[in-house]
């Protein structure tokens, strides 16, 4: 089952920073497990794509730790919930392969969630730059789960 | 029996501070000498040392934010992309030192014990602190320190 529209519009709503939108649109998602795993795919997705935009080519182990600091200086808030070498080694995973699987579920989609919405606040989108962002994550995400079903 | 901050513990900072003696050594000298003492005068000594250098490096106040950075500074001068310089206790041990004391409680000890020394030596050298002068400056400022700490213990 690829991405819907229904969550493409859910995680825009939450990286436009419209969380009255984004808390209408979530609570109308489809909570089946099926939907689940293609909208945490989606935030995976795009959490690949925003990193190797801001570090492809350019990141080594000083920039991501210094970035992760970054994001964690941020607000007491965010501090206290993103662990700083969970997201180091996934940021590090995007760009070189760097092993993670000892890293729990919950950790993980703590960090996703956090650095993602770091990074796109970085980038400035306007409008139109969000939807292509997402139209790029939505694609990962979809041949993802086409390999993963041999369709 | 009282245990004062002596010359052996000081140059045991020093080894530490500066990475040109044998701390471990000199330490084990004193833990061999002194007994369980020895352990509260070097904690003694590496806390004022910690807390002197912090302060002085925020000298008009400071935020978590400010910890956050300087706890990521240290870790890129030393290169630390395994993360042995735990963040969180890197950050509550700094925090402590700088006043806030519930930061520090319950921190895991073996972690603070690697988070102290890199700190303290991205703290001096940020403050140009490197020199044997210079440290020789900053010990004679820390020694009171944690001759009157100790004293307080008593």
């Amino acid at each position: 089952m690829p991405v819907t529209d229904d969550e493409v519009a859910v995680l825009r709503a939450h990286l436009a920073g419209d969380q009255v939108r984004y808390r209408e649109l979530y609570g109308r998602l489809d909570r089946s497990a099926a939907t689940r795993t293609t909208y945490s795919l989606l935030i995976t997705a795009a959490f690949m794509e925003a990193v190797e935009r801001r570090f492809a080519g350019n990141g080594t182990a000083a920039d991501v730790i210094s970035y992760v600091a970054d994001v964690r200086s941020r607000s007491d808030d965010v501090a206290e919930a993103l662990d700083a070498r969970a997201a180091e080694r996934l940021i590090r995973d995007v760009l070189t392969d760097e092993e993670t699987a000892d890293i729990d579920g919950k950790t993980r989609g703590q960090v996703y969630i956090i650095v993602l919405s770091a990074l796109v606040s970085d980038e400035r989108f306007d409008d139109a730059g969000l939807d292509a962002f997402l139209a790029t994550a939505r694609e990962k995400a979809d041949d993802y789960l086409a390999r993963r079903t041999g369709s | 029996m009282t245990t004062s901050v002596t010359d052996k513990y000081v140059a045991a900072l020093r080894a530490m501070l500066t990475g040109d003696g044998d701390y471990d050594r000199l330490s084990a000298e004193l833990q061999a000498r002194d007994g369980a003492r020895s352990g509260d005068v070097i904690s003694a000594l590496t806390g004022m040392a910690l807390s002197t250098a912090a302060r002085r490096r925020f000298p008009d106040g400071w935020t978590n934010a400010d910890v956050v950075r300087l706890v990521a500074q240290v870790r890129v001068r030393f290169g630390d992309v395994t993360g042995d310089i735990d963040p969180r206790i890197a950050e509550g041990t700094l925090r402590g030192a700088l006043g806030d004391a519930a930061a520090a409680e319950n921190l895991d000890n073996t972690a603070m014990a690697i988070a102290v020394p890199a700190l303290l030596s991205v703290l001096l050298d940020q403050q140009g602190i490197s020199g044997a002068t210079e440290i020789d400056a900053f010990l004679a400022d820390v020694r009171p320190l944690a001759d009157a700490w100790l004293a307080r213990q008593q």
